[in-house]
């Protein structure tokens, strides 16, 4: 596995400035601003209103504390979408269909702006902490436990792939470029690895189990303490 | 008698093992993401880890489940475009899956049939691109090519990842992981 690809799981907050500078806005309420903000994307029609929902927009980035040059990686990822829509339109109704293709690529940027900005704002912890509140308990201990344990799981089939290769599977990024070598993945890498999911799965449970967990009532969270 | 609640129902264990092929879904789909812009290819890990999930655990929405808990992660993790919007894309094939699974339980297990299941878990990229662009208020013949751009690409992955989940499933038999393959 790519190590830089698999730790960067575990920073998706960028470069934002610190909280102390920006206002703290509780994760719920953010969430819901977020998905207000997402949904109205979808009703608005004209230019007007699309134009009023960019400054909406804007003004929540600035009250989040996102900083105006990362902008660009807001926007970057909708430039493929805004060039398929153009070559549609275009295709449909010539030079008419450049301000609908826009329009409707600018909606689409408006529905998909907010959440971004909200995994940039929220930390995953806090993330996990609020959708605890409205789930089941065990719902929210499996959610929160799974991505507590996730790096441990990950760094047990980093060991796994090095294992194999080390016996001389040929599975570095190199050779799986040959077909004939993907059905090793599978044989030498899959299934062991959701072997060593359900062991540690059992293992956590039956860790939980040893704390009374399901017996009683929530007793702890580990942010809280 | 009493009924249980619906999550009580499924051992912690199990609830653990769907999470974490949760998890290795959103893994892929990080350690995937190149860019390059080929529509769908997120569907081949999605619907690897949901069969997985669904034929290992022994609970009927074993599939949903991993899917509400990739999307919530998908969610926390900040990945792709989607937002809240983005648990659809895990949960709708799922629910396919699981609704699948209960009418021909053996489905994944032969190559045809989990192929059309894969199939039909793979179009729902379609509708949902489709319905997306209904709300958006595009014109219809837009919203039906930009659907049918995302679709084609989610049904060649589809396909890809049937041909390899009913090999899977036997060395994961195999190997003791699958228990009782009437599940």
């Amino acid at each position: 596995m790519k190590r830089k690809n698999v730790d960067a799981l575990f920073m998706v907050a960028p470069i934002l400035e610190t909280p102390r500078t920006r206002i703290n806005i509780p994760a719920g309420v953010h969430l819901f601003i977020t998905i207000v903000l997402s949904s109205s994307a979808f009703l608005v029609r004209d230019v007007q209103w699309i134009s009023t929902m960019i400054a909406v927009n804007l003004g929540w980035m600035a009250v989040c504390g996102v900083p105006w040059r990362q902008l660009k990686r807001l926007v970057r990822p909708f430039a493929m979408q805004t060039v398929m829509l153009l070559a549609l339109y275009g295709f449909k109704q010539g030079q008419q269909g450049v301000l609908p293709a826009v329009q409707v690529s600018l909606q689409l940027m408006l529905t998909l702006m907010p959440p971004i900005v909200l995994s940039w704002c929220v930390p995953a912890s806090q993330m996990a902490r609020t959708f605890s509140r409205w789930m089941p308990d065990q719902a929210a201990f499996v959610l929160s436990a799974s991505l507590h344990f996730f790096p441990m799981v990950l760094s047990e089939w980093r060991i796994l792939y090095q294992a194999q290769q080390l016996r001389g599977v040929p599975l570095s990024w190199k050779q799986l470029w040959r077909p004939w070598h993907w059905r090793l993945v599978l044989r030498c890498l899959v299934v062991p690895a959701v072997v060593i999911a359900m062991s540690l799965a059992h293992e956590i449970a039956l860790a939980a189990r040893a704390r009374n967990f399901r017996s009683g009532k929530r007793s702890c969270w580990m942010e809280e303490i | 008698m009493k009924s249980t609640p619906f999550l009580d129902r499924l051992p912690l264990r199990d609830a653990l093992f769907l999470g974490f092929c949760a998890g290795a879904i959103i893994v892929c789909k990080i350690l995937f993401r190149w860019h390059l812009g080929i529509s769908g290819h997120a569907m081949f890990f999605t619907l690897i880890g949901l069969m997985v999930a669904r034929s290992c655990v022994s609970f009927r929405w074993g599939a949903t489940l991993t899917g509400v808990l990739a999307g919530l992660m998908a969610m926390t993790l900040g990945l792709g475009k989607g937002g809240p919007l983005i648990l659809t894309k895990f949960v709708v094939p799922a629910l396919v899956i699981d609704g699948a699974l209960l009418l021909f339980p053996m489905a994944l297990w032969s190559v045809a049939t989990c192929i059309v299941v894969a199939l039909l878990a793979g179009s729902t990229k379609f509708f949902l691109s489709w319905v997306q662009g209904i709300f958006l208020g595009m014109d219809s013949t837009v919203v039906v090519q930009r659907a049918a751009i995302d679709g084609v690409g989610s049904l060649i992955f589809s396909l890809l990842a049937a041909l390899c989940v009913p090999s899977l499933l036997r060395q994961l038999k195999a190997r003791g992981v699958i228990r009782d393959s009437t599940r």
